[in-house]
């Protein structure tokens, strides 16, 4: 019987009893209806049942309890083993707790058949079987080297083997106070409390042997690992020790794979997790170990140390070190500078690496240094700086070291090379040839001086000749190694700029409009600490700037007379539009440029003044030889002698006059048309109004190797131009007008709408071919305006005319004839200039600088106003009257006002349009709050004047003007009913052609309105039908023969390239 | 990071500030900043996600001195400096 059914057994018997009790609880209430015999014999009958019961659930409780106290207090022996003695006293203690629970279970177990001890001791091991097992199971689930408790398995498995060795040594003891018991146990119970204990002995000692065997071989295994990993970084000196150390190796790896075929695959996940573990913090220690000596030495020493290699950095270290730099030099001004001049170094250097557009290598000039590649994503940037020390290091350390000589090296000046053949010093337009006395003389002296001094320089002219810069050369050496950003040299500039994803997506996006409001000095209650800066910064970044303006401003005013010659002649018109150099640039080159041109003025002022001092002086000489002339009385020898001295004085008169002449308009060449043409040049590619367009190409900075590869091609192209080497000129111009031609990509802007260049050149082979006409969108700003003025005239012809009874017309219609003919002219007028507008580009180019016609429209503004006024004035108009007059002269005097600041925005907005201060987006948003504004003042307009009209209404009868009055309540009542039209602006790009009706339409409509304001706003429909007429004839235009010549040359520069791309691919590929 | 990245830092959250709007507290969200050496000021565009009567969203564009803290915000006060401010909210837009 096992203990779960005398657990149930003991149920069954109280149950029992329960139910006997209560039949004996019956039979006392049932006592009387029986006779005292039977109650007598039935009572006792229960007795004995209960008492029967009652035994066998004492005799089961007891079996129970005892297997109860048995299991638990073998349990607390469990633990008691478990237990570590902290002290000798704590030992003892626990020996005692031993014997006493040791007593107990004897006891109970004395008391227990031998099946029910057998169920304890096997409810014991099943116990600790499970207690052993249990934490393996949670280790497995855990790549961890230590568990939750904090240790690793193997100082798991340390414990239990210690445990072990204590339950043995405690068995032993068990053991010898069983065998001192062994008189009060009977000979059966002695020998069977032997045989288990000698069982657990032995079981425990099999389980310690095979821990120990574990342990044994995690320790080999992983001492053996570590040894391993000790050799690998062992050099051999010699082929003796790499031997050794390979059987040392196989040695290490033999244990290794020994220890392997012992430890279950738990320990050895956990050796590999430590040795791991030691690798990762060994690493970690050496980048510390480096960090801490790098950290020794501040960013700004090392980059100040003779010895810093910045190309052995990859770059984005480079630039976190430099920024380090600049942080820690912030009140050390010549440290900046030092920093600085290092950085703009190693900028212009590192780009000198840069590969070219067919993706070859481009070496350093004069060197074979091919450029380093660059770091590869997720490459580790300590094998990348390797690569670079292996690879390059040695070449590049020469290239630098020789970098250092030739600075220290005083340049040979280019007069003491050999001058080449066939130069020709080429002179301004418009100069004298000073070298005219040099040419050949058709009349040559027969007997010319023979030289005293025979050169023996076969061409002692050349050899005063310097080789002529190109224009491109100089400006490479202008802004070479400078870092110039577009918008250097401007007043201000906004630096660090900080901008949140969400709203750089919606600005971007042009699908969400901001209005931008700047209001008065406001408390900020509190703000999060990122926005706090602190001002140290500030100086940084302007030093860095102003020493690079320093620095190009130094260039340019350093320019020889040669190459400011050259800047002089080439560097005009469209060339500053093509070649998109920055506005610094620009405007420094201006000021020198004026200076340069105001000294050639003054030289040619010094000629002329010494050409009249010498025409006047010798006319006063010859006056006198004609005075004395006229005395009869000289000799005729002296006759002769005056005559031959005056023809002497004569003789060069008329070409020193030439002469003076042509002084005279080269210096006004050099002054009005040079030097202010330069200057106007200068300032129409830096505001974006030039004439040929700048506003359509993208702004750049300064691009140090686009103007290497120019300054390179030019003066290959020039020299052998020079030299008449046809073949090399001929490669020099294919390849130069091939890169021009890549660098402008001509392409549709979606931000700014219409064809632009979004490369780095706005190149065109044929001058001025590329101008506003490019861009569709100048035609949707035409009418976009026209909209916003068509929009107001149809809102009025709606609710004021069309509601208007005809009977208004009908009675004033002589009156209103008047106007209407002073309309018509008036508009037909601007429909003519319109006209001739689109046919004469001039015109054209004045109409788009007036942006909005404002000429025209106030014409028409004016001519109507004095129509009405004499229509007024004549007495017999319906419009006479003092209230009336109040009425119209409100409404007139604020729609003038309010139209003549529509006018002013129109032309502000597409005058910051043209100058690419706005875009697309921006200027259909501000047309749009334009019109919002200028109706809200319809609307202001519309409520003064109502109660005016009202009354004006009820005094005149004779006039049904109740409609009028109607229509402007309802303006009044419904004010979004027009600003909601205005919204639909933005599509109007699509809506040119049905413009024209609406507009046409709209004109004959308002041509029947009473009031001059009404005109104005005809004014605003005429304005847009010129504004549509413009846009089309200037669509035309473009499809131009002219633009057909240039595209044919684009086309042909492009078929070369691509051709040429497609014979490289092919001897790549055969390669 | 190409020279853009350089010129202009993107994050995910610029945070937030809480003004003093009409005599009440007004939690706005901070859309940019930048700042300009020259005038030594700092700036700052956020917006209280309010629109406009035109129905845009209304951004507000103010100052202040580092120097000084960002204790009260100033008023933009002149052209060079709206100038400065479009300059900025164009190379945001991605136009320049």
């Amino acid at each position: 019987m096992n203990i779960e059914e005398i657990r149930k057994l003991i149920e069954q018997h109280q149950a029992e009893i329960d139910h006997l009790n209560e039949t004996k609880n019956q039979l006392d209430a049932s006592r009387s209806s029986m006779t005292e015999e039977e109650y007598n014999r039935e009572l006792e009958n229960i007795n004995s049942y209960i008492t029967a019961e009652q035994k066998k659930l004492q005799e089961n409780v007891e079996l129970n309890n005892n297997y109860q106290s048995m299991l638990e207090n073998l349990k607390k022996l469990n633990a008691l083993n478990d237990a570590v003695p902290k002290d000798n006293n704590d030992r003892i203690q626990i020996e005692n707790r031993r014997v006493i629970l040791l007593s107990e279970v004897q006891k109970a177990s004395s008391s227990l058949p031998e099946q029910l001890r057998q169920a304890v001791r096997e409810e014991i091991l099943s116990e600790r079987q499970s207690t052993q097992e249990n934490p393996e199971i949670e280790n497995n689930n855990q790549a961890q080297v230590k568990d939750t408790d904090g240790k690793t398995r193997k100082e798991q498995l340390d414990a239990e083997i210690i445990r072990h060795q204590e339950e043995i040594s405690h068995l032993n003891n068990v053991m010898s106070q069983l065998a001192a018991a062994r008189g009060i146990l009977s000979e059966e119970e002695y020998n069977h409390e032997r045989e288990n204990i000698t069982r657990y002995i032995e079981r425990e000692n099999n389980k310690l042997a095979e821990k120990i065997k574990i342990s044994n071989a995690y320790d080999n295994m992983l001492s053996n690992i570590r040894k391993l990993n000790a050799l690998d970084d062992i050099i051999p000196r010699d082929k003796q020790d790499e031997e050794q150390l390979q059987d040392e190796k196989e040695a290490r790896e033999e244990e290794i794979k020994k220890a392997r075929g012992v430890l279950p695959e738990e320990y050895q996940e956990e050796v590999r997790n430590i040795i791991q573990q030691e690798s990762l913090h060994q690493h970690q220690d050496n980048q510390q170990q480096e960090r801490r000596q790098q950290n020794d030495r501040t960013a700004t020493e090392q980059m100040l140390d003779p010895n810093f290699k910045p190309h052995l950095i990859p770059w984005d270290e480079y630039k976190k070190l430099f920024r380090q730099a600049q942080r820690e030099s912030i009140d050390n001004e010549e440290n900046q500078i030092k920093l600085n001049n290092i950085h703009n170094k190693y900028k212009s250097d590192r780009k000198l690496f840069q590969k070219d557009e067919n993706g070859n290598i481009i070496c350093y000039e004069n060197t074979q240094i091919p450029r380093p590649r660059d770091r590869e994503i997720g490459e580790d940037p300590k094998a990348y700086e390797e690569f670079l020390t292996k690879k390059y290091g040695p070449a590049i350390e020469n290239y630098y070291k020789n970098s250092r000589k030739e600075e220290q090296t005083p340049r040979i000046e280019n007069k003491n090379k050999q001058p080449i053949l066939g130069i020709e010093e080429r002179k301004p337009v418009g100069l004298i040839e000073e070298k005219q006395k040099e040419k050949p003389n058709p009349n040559p002296n027969p007997n010319p001086n023979p030289n005293p001094n025979p050169n023996p320089n076969p061409n002692p002219k050349q050899e005063k000749e310097e080789v002529r810069k190109t224009l491109q050369k100089i400006m490479y050496e202008l802004q070479n190694g400078l870092e110039i950003k577009a918008k250097s040299g401007k007043r201000y500039q906004a630096a660090n700029i900080k901008v949140g994803n969400n709203f750089k997506n919606e600005l971007k996006s042009g699908n969400v409009w901001y209005n931008v409001v700047h209001f008065g000095p406001t408390l900020i209650k509190s703000a999060v600490a990122g926005i706090k800066k602190s001002a140290g910064k500030f100086n940084l970044w302007r030093t860095e700037q102003t020493h690079t303006m320093e620095v190009l401003k130094e260039r340019i005013d350093n320019l020889s007379d040669n190459d400011l010659q050259v800047i002089w002649e080439e560097y005009r018109g469209s060339q500053v539009n093509q070649d998109s150099f920055t506005s610094a640039l620009n405007n420094m080159l201006n000021d020198r440029i004026q200076q340069f041109a105001n000294k050639k003025v003054s030289e040619i002022n010094t000629k002329i003044a010494a050409g009249y001092n010498q025409i006047f002086g010798d006319y006063q000489i010859i006056k006198v030889i004609n005075n004395q002339l006229e005395n009869s009385e000289i000799s005729a020898d002296q006759r002769k002698q005056l005559e031959a001295r005056k023809q002497a004085l004569l003789n060069t008169k008329a070409q020193d006059i030439g002469n003076l002449r042509k002084l005279y308009i080269q210096g006004n060449n050099y002054y009005s048309g040079g030097a202010h043409g330069f200057s106007e040049d200068m300032k129409a590619a830096g505001t974006n109004l030039s004439k040929v367009g700048k506003r359509f190409a993208v702004k750049h900075d300064y691009d140090d190797e686009l103007q290497a590869r120019k300054a390179k091609l030019e003066m290959i192209e020039a020299n052998a131009v020079r030299n008449g080497d046809n073949e090399q000129a001929l490669e020099a111009f294919i390849q130069y007008e091939g890169l021009k031609s890549d660098e402008t990509e001509i392409n549709r802007s979606i931000l700014r709408g219409g064809d632009r260049s979004t490369g780095k050149m706005y190149y065109s082979p044929l001058v001025g071919q590329l101008d506003y006409r490019d861009d569709p969108f100048i035609r949707d700003v035409f009418t976009t305006i026209a909209m916003v003025g068509a929009a107001v005239s149809v809102a009025n012809s709606i609710h004021t005319h069309v509601t208007e009874t005809n009977k208004v017309l009908a009675e004033q219609q002589a009156k209103v004839d008047q106007v209407n003919g002073t309309n018509q002219s008036t508009i037909d007028q601007v429909h003519q200039t319109g006209q001739d507008i689109a046919n004469h580009r001039d015109t054209f180019n004045k109409g788009m600088e007036a942006q909005a016609n404002s000429d025209a429209i106030n014409t028409l503004n004016v001519g109507e106003r004095g129509a009405s006024d004499a229509s007024v004035n004549s007495g017999g108009g319906w419009s006479s009257g003092s209230v009336y007059r109040e009425a119209d002269e409100i409404a007139h005097a604020t729609a003038k006002k309010a139209y003549e600041t529509s006018q002013q925005q129109i032309q502000d907005i597409a005058a910051q349009y043209s100058q690419g201060i706005l875009s697309q987006a921006q200027v259909t948003e501000k047309l749009a709050e334009m019109a919002t504004t200028s109706h809200q003042t319809l609307q202001g307009v519309i409520q003064n004047s109502l109660p005016h009209f009202q009354t004006y209404m009820q005094n005149h009868p004779q006039f049904e003007l109740a409609e009028v009055g109607k229509a402007m309540d309802y303006l009044v009542q419904n004010p979004n009913a027009i600003s909601d039209m205005y919204q639909g602006m933005v599509d109007v790009t699509n809506m040119g052609e049905s413009l024209t009706g609406l507009t046409i339409e709209q004109v004959e409509a308002l041509q029947s309105l009473p009031s001059d304001m009404f005109t104005t706003l005809m004014g605003a429909a005429s304005s847009a039908a010129l504004a549509y007429n413009c846009a089309k004839s200037t669509s035309k235009n473009r499809s131009s023969a002219k633009s057909e010549q240039e595209q044919q040359i684009i086309d042909m520069v492009s078929e070369y390239q691509a051709s040429q791309q497609t014979q490289e691919e092919t001897v790549q590929k055969s390669a | 990071m190409n020279e853009e990245d350089e010129k202009m830092e993107q994050l995910d959250d610029l945070g937030t500030i809480t003004i003093i709007k009409d005599g009440k507290e007004v939690e706005c969200e901070v859309l940019f900043t930048f700042e300009n050496d020259e005038l030594k000021k700092q700036y700052i565009g956020y917006t209280d996600h309010s629109i406009g009567k035109n129905g845009r969203k209304n951004i507000y564009v103010s100052s202040y001195n580092p120097l000084l803290g960002i204790n009260k915000l100033e008023d933009i006060t002149t052209q060079e400096e709206l100038d400065m401010v479009k300059d900025v909210l164009n190379q945001i837009a991605g136009e320049e």
